[in-house]
């Protein structure tokens, strides 16, 4: 990778990290649509966003934040007030913003559906808000810049009297039936005795009007004018008249109207074409744009120092990329089985040496108080993920037209980062069938159910045990299992006469290619989705369940593990074999006392555990590690919790705890569910990790069969 | 100049000289007016009544001048114009 890939994969990382952040926040805003300091949020990542893709010659990019930015700047004054037509087009604008920037990553030539028609619809809002503006004459950058503005021939032209001008009369400088008139700006300045030597403005009026159209006339009043008490009508309180008069006549012929007036008082004219007009305009319409981005740009400086000044005291961040993250990582898992290899080496432990002993504790304390920062680094709060899906779901309710509130909770919840990438597409998935078929078609049908007309869709993270829970609840309709096991008898699914539960039923939905949906919509009904989103959920070794209620809803749950890459294990030993446990699943291990242990025959053996009766496996026969049948009274049992049910694992002797990194076997462990990876023990042998979830499942099968 | 229910209505026609004694006339009335109409029907004889409009506003400022009011008005015999207040 050369220097400018470099720098080229660092600015589309950047791109998508503004992307991400704005996606919230135009929803925050869409329901506190005064709060400006989200629209200066959003503001900031698209003028960013703009010098980004200018620099990297991404001008479709480019092009659209251009008028994106501008548009956002108009509603970043005080006093403009956003209503929710202007949120929407931002809504809309961003999803062109990261539609074209997905096409300009893809190096594609093509514009996206709508980049134009958006596009046009910020322009109309830009022009609007701009003619407003115009009128109310408020601007104080407008003001600034036409003071400074002079026309090129280096004649004083009062740019903003011009634009006023313009503005009022409506004058059509780009007509072409213009022909040769030239716009004829005539300055007098007047001294306050002109009354008394027989001054009359009617004369020029005449005169002027023989010879063209005035457009336009604006008196200066004296700002020392009298109060009427001292008001002299002998005395002129005018300082000057300037007088906007359309003529295709020569100059001369003008200047010879004032002729008489000019011998003692200052008259000035500036003649100038239609042309001119328009690139007066231009370039002012130029410096604008300048000055504003000047004054943009230091605002910003201003407002990011001030937005950060009082965090740098507190904490600040380097950017690092994700891959050196992970090298870290590893790593640190290789440092981990070289400290527990020192712990457990034999010829370390026989020389009895006490210092020694402590330098070997010393070095697993910091080797597991790096590991625990390490891995810490990798934890990311589930938030951002959770507010994008306010977007999904404020897209499928209009769609559908079914109002809905989306309810979130635990957004502070952490989870490893790599989870968090690829948890987005099942939540979407989920979320979106929750819109589609879980809440109700009408809201009639919702009151005619004893419910509020809105729906309420609740989306939650916590840390339940060793494990990492979301859950997509609804108070919909809930899911028909009848309705379910028709169709799965229909498609095959489902054998015609065998008795299903509930749960059963269900599980048909994770089917491939199973769909109830009367018709296919673009929001869900394609049969595809659910089985992806269990491949998806398994994929990261967690597990989906569904709980559901006729006519009163449905919750989806997703139970994961907190973190792919190190577990803290539990070593056991099974004949010859180190196995490991899970230690976050672990409850406890004992010895078992024998009068507790039942035998039921066909379904297995169980021990009544504090009250509970709980399933026993035998873990050499469920792996094949030998066929014996190992005496209960020479095992340690161990039990282990899981969302589905507590069990117990026999094993033949606990060996000791300790920190693993997951080896994934690849394909190899594929069909093996029992089993979740290996790891590299501090003797240098190979254990294998065993997997609490395809256990449970084992023994839900065994119930089954 | 008319003072119908606190509305005063002047001439715009008037010439210099009238419209001194119209300014004594409004003056002493300042406290009665409430709102001054410009009739411009005639159309506009001096532009000192442009400065006399401004000045009755500096004396009372709660005087309604409709004209003032407007970025640009039209007056007969003048067109399209504004007034520029220093």
């Amino acid at each position: 990778m050369n220097k400018h890939d470099r720098v080229m994969e660092i600015f589309l990382q950047e791109c998508k990290e503004i992307l991400e952040d704005i996606a919230p926040k135009l929803l925050n805003l869409e329901q506190t649509p005064d709060n400006k300091e989200i629209i200066n949020d959003i503001f900031r990542g698209i003028h960013t966003l703009k010098g980004n893709a200018n620099s990297f010659g991404f001008t479709k990019l480019g092009g659209f934040v251009h008028y994106f930015e501008d548009l956002l700047s108009i509603y970043r004054q005080e006093g403009k007030k956003l209503q929710s037509k202007e949120v929407d087009i931002f809504i809309r604008s961003f999803d062109i913003v990261e539609l074209v920037f997905s096409y300009e990553e893809e190096g594609r030539e093509d514009y996206p559906q709508d980049y134009h028609k958006i596009l046009e619809e910020i322009k109309t809002s830009i022009d609007e808000e701009n003619s407003q503006e115009t009128h109310e004459n408020s601007s104080v950058v407008f003001d600034e810049v036409v003071m400074e503005s002079t026309y090129e021939h280096n004649e004083n032209i009062d740019i903003s009297q011009l634009l006023t001008m313009l503005q009022e009369t409506k004058f059509e400088y780009k007509n072409q039936e213009l022909g040769e008139k030239k716009l004829h700006i005539v300055e007098m300045h007047l001294d306050n005795d002109i009354y008394l030597r027989g001054y009359n403005h009617q004369i020029f009026f005449r005169l002027l009007s023989e010879l063209g159209e005035i457009l336009y006339s604006v008196y200066e009043i004296d700002e020392n004018l009298p109060s009427l008490e001292d008001f002299n009508t002998e005395i002129s309180y005018i300082k000057s008249l300037t007088l906007y008069f359309l003529s295709d006549k020569d100059l001369m012929d003008i200047e010879d109207v004032f002729e008489f007036i000019a011998q003692e008082h200052e008259v000035n004219i500036i003649s100038i074409t239609p042309k001119e007009i328009e690139q007066i305009l231009l370039k002012t319409q130029e410096q604008i744009s300048l000055k504003k981005a000047t004054l943009e740009q230091e605002q910003t400086i201003l407002t990011e120092e001030k937005r950060l000044a009082p965090q740098e005291k507190t904490k600040s961040s380097i950017r690092v990329e994700s891959a050196k993250l992970d090298e870290l990582f590893d790593s640190i898992g290789e440092l981990v089985i070289a400290q527990s290899y020192i712990s457990q080496n034999e010829q370390i432990r026989s020389l009895n040496n006490k210092e020694l002993d402590q330098y070997v504790n010393m070095l697993g304390k910091s080797t597991r108080l790096i590991q625990n920062k390490v891995m810490g680094l990798r934890m990311i709060p589930i938030r951002d993920t959770f507010l994008k899906m306010r977007r999904v779901v404020r897209d499928v309710s209009q769609k559908t037209d079914k109002p809905i509130e989306l309810i979130l909770s635990g957004e502070d919840t952490e989870v490893d980062k790599t989870m968090v990438d690829k948890l987005s597409e099942p939540l979407i998935h989920l979320l979106r069938n929750s819109v589609d078929h879980g809440i109700e078609a009408t809201k009639e049908e919702r009151i005619a159910a004893g419910k509020e007309p809105e729906g309420n869709i609740y989306l939650s993270a916590s840390h339940k045990g060793s494990s990492f829970v979301i859950e997509i609840s609804d108070d919909g309709r809930g899911i028909d299992t009848q309705k379910i096991l028709r169709k799965a008898r229909e498609k095959g699914f489902a054998k015609e006469d065998v008795n299903y539960t509930d749960e059963e039923i269900v599980e048909f939905l994770f089917h491939a290619g199973f769909s109830t949906a009367e018709a296919i919509t673009d929001i869900s009904g394609r049969g595809v989705g659910l089985d992806a989103v269990k491949r998806s959920i398994e994929d990261l070794r967690g597990k989906i369940t569904v709980e559901t209620e006729f006519g009163v809803g449905s919750t989806f749950k997703i139970i994961l593990p907190l973190t792919l890459a190190i577990i803290d294990g539990l070593t056991v030993r099974i004949e010859d074999e180190t196995l490991i446990v899970p230690t976050l699943s672990v409850v406890e291990s004992f010895s078992p006392v024998l009068e507790d242990i039942h035998h039921v025959k066909g379904d297995g053996e169980f021990i009544n555990y504090r009250g509970e009766i709980l399933p026993i496996v035998r873990l050499n026969k469920l792996l094949n590690l030998n066929t014996k049948i190992i005496p209960f009274a020479e095992s340690t049992f161990i039990c282990v919790d899981h969302e589905r049910g507590r069990y117990i694992l026999q094993v033949d002797e606990l060996l000791g705890r300790q920190q693993v990194v997951i080896k994934s076997l690849g394909l190899l462990s594929n069909n093996i569910k029992e089993i979740a990876g290996v790891a590299i023990l501090g003797t240098g042998n190979i254990a294998l990790i065993l997997n609490i979830e395809g256990i449970r499942d084992y023994l839900d099968l065994e119930v089954v069969r | 100049m008319q003072v119908i229910q606190s509305v005063a209505t002047v001439d715009a026609s008037l010439q210099n000289e009238e419209l001194s004694i119209l300014s004594q006339e409004i003056f002493t009335k300042i406290d009665e007016i409430k709102e001054l109409v410009v009739d411009e029907t005639q159309g506009v004889a001096s532009s000192a009544l442009f400065a006399l409009l401004c000045s009755v506003k500096k004396t009372n400022p709660n005087i309604n001048i409709a004209l003032l009011n407007q970025s640009a008005f039209r007056l007969q015999g003048i067109g399209l114009m504004s007034l520029k207040r220093g």
